[in-house]
């Protein structure tokens, strides 16, 4: 309790110093915080696209179940596929209506003979789209369009593009996020090794009376943590504000992909993990300089 | 004045202390006994603070050992080892060293938390140290607002928190009137009378001269005098 109540008297002692420090650490943790709500909500739409078929092939109305049943077997048979899945045409003429159930003109218009089966796959990894629509491509049961070009809708453009954003976003975040904790641990490390030469006396009386080394560190150490605590709450909670703003842009811009409004679990599990991390950081930044300056 | 009986509380055994191509404190060897009363003289620069730094394990000697007790001083000390020691051995020091921007209560208090002291006990013992130097009316003063010996009477409260079995102080009269200077030296000797042994460094000789007390003299790193009121002690 007398290192806590020191430690507090520190930061009151030096106002200027102490909102600087937490104003500085408020605005990094608002950037690692806002990175690790980008990657997961990328990750989140990797996820939706990653979940849909990649790869739908049409077939055409001679297709037999034998021929649709061999076909299947032979994609399976490669090992990367995750799913084959069979649309009929009822399937499809359910699925048109579910699509289209405002607008009862193109509802009436459109029957099950004229909607194609079609095998929807989606592959183990992405990198495995284009061998599968190159099987797709020589079976005959696959219908040609008017050019004489097989019907083959493959979606392998927009996923590894999302993949490559995702995995930018991460690296970004990654380098972003490793830059902006080494900043926060200089910067506690300099204010600390300041305020320890401040009160190198006072330090140096405690030691001589009889202090032990802890007793003396301890207060510096609290002060770290107590800035890592609020620079990192206040970061979380300014980078919710923003959040809560854009949220509902985002899900307007998303259409029908599921990402926002975010997870709350995962805000929370956020931001316990970013005010822990931070106060340990900053903890171990004060150790260090206590380490360095209080032989 | 026979001399002192019984274990010694310090041993200092043929001490040398050396920085640098400089050798301040030259085989110095005595003891010194509990309830002891004594003046350790010399010139400034002759090794009085030396001395006092090596017996609280600030530095440690070139050659020779330091017992405080049972506890070699002059060896590696564990940190437990080096807060029992510093707790047992109080020092007032020639600048002090009080906090500036901490009360006389709170300054005295500090070394209470230091020793994890009970709460319902810090209030009275403190109370306590204030009235014992004379200064219960002025705890609430920050040390730029008392006078200098007002301060070395804080000072002195403040090395008796831990109630240690030897006090060191280093020049307690060297800014204080002789009205003064008398009045911090009544004080110790009050102290040395409840128990605790003061060993008091200075160079004033017109107060060494007043008193009854063994004097240690050292010159030049060498001890060249340890003798109560002229005669000399064969413990060395």
């Amino acid at each position: 309790m007398t290192a806590l109540k020191t430690a507090l008297s520190h930061i009151k002692r030096s106002p200027y110093q102490s909102v600087l420090v937490i104003l500085t650490l408020m605005f990094s943790f608002f950037l690692i915080s806002s990175f690790a709500v980008l990657c997961f909500a990328s990750q989140q739409v990797l996820s939706f696209f990653e979940s849909k078929p990649q790869v739908i092939a049409y077939l055409n109305d001679e297709a037999t179940s034998e021929q649709i049943l061999a076909l299947r077997s032979k994609l399976d048979n490669t090992g990367k596929t995750k799913e084959v899945k069979y649309v009929s045409k009822e399937d499809a003429l359910r699925i048109y209506q579910e699509a289209n159930r405002d607008n009862p003109l193109l509802l009436e218009m459109v029957t099950a003979d004229i909607l194609p089966a079609s095998l929807e796959i989606s592959a183990t990894d992405i990198s495995y789209l284009k061998d599968l629509a190159d099987i797709l491509e020589h079976e005959e049961i696959i219908s040609v369009s008017e050019g004489g070009k097989k019907e083959i809708d493959f979606q392998e453009d927009i996923a590894q593009s999302l993949r490559q954003w995702t995995q930018s976003i991460r690296k970004i975040g990654l380098g972003l996020g490793g830059f902006l904790v080494l900043e926060c641990f200089l910067l506690i490390l300099v204010i600390t090794s300041m305020k320890i030469a401040l009160r190198r006396d006072e330090v140096e009386i405690v030691r001589l009376l009889g202090g032990s080394s802890w007793y003396a560190r301890a207060p510096f150490l609290l002060e770290g943590m107590i800035y890592g605590f609020l620079g990192a709450l206040l970061g979380f909670a300014v980078m919710y504000l923003v959040l809560s703003q854009i949220t509902p842009l985002a899900t307007e811009f998303l259409g029908g992909v599921e990402v926002f409004p975010i997870l709350q679990e995962f805000l929370l599990i956020l931001l316990g993990s970013t005010v822990l991390f931070s106060s340990l950081l900053c903890g171990l930044a004060s150790f260090s300089a206590t380490r360095r300056y209080l032989k | 004045m026979s001399k002192p009986k019984g274990k010694p509380i310090i041993k200092i055994d043929k001490v040398f202390k050396e920085f640098g191509p400089l050798t301040v404190l030259k085989e110095v060897s005595f003891n010194i006994y509990p309830r002891e009363f004594l003046f350790l003289i010399g010139p400034s620069g002759a090794g009085k603070t030396t001395l006092f730094r090596l017996l609280t394990h600030e530095i440690t000697p070139t050659e020779g050992e330091i017992f405080f007790d049972d506890m070699e001083v002059s060896g590696k000390l564990s940190g437990k080892q080096l807060c029992e020691l510093r707790r047992r051995v109080g020092r007032v020091f020639q600048d002090l060293k009080l906090i500036e921007d901490k009360t006389v209560e709170e300054n005295i208090r500090l070394i209470f938390d230091i020793l994890k002291t009970d709460r319902e006990k810090v209030t009275e013992e403190s109370e306590r140290l204030l009235g014992l130097v004379g200064l219960s009316e002025r705890s609430n003063l920050f040390p730029s607002q008392l006078a200098e010996g007002e301060k070395q009477r804080v000072g002195v409260a403040r090395a008796l928190v831990g109630q240690p079995d030897i006090l060191l102080v280093d020049e307690p009269t060297s800014n204080l009137d002789p009205a003064t200077s008398w009045q911090i030296i009544k004080l110790l000797r009050d102290i040395n009378s409840k128990g605790t042994a003061v060993v008091i460094a200075t160079h004033d000789e017109d107060i060494v001269s007043s008193l009854t007390a063994r004097v240690i003299e050292i010159d030049e790193g060498k001890l060249v005098r340890d003798e109560k009121k002229g005669k000399y002690q064969a413990d060395q």
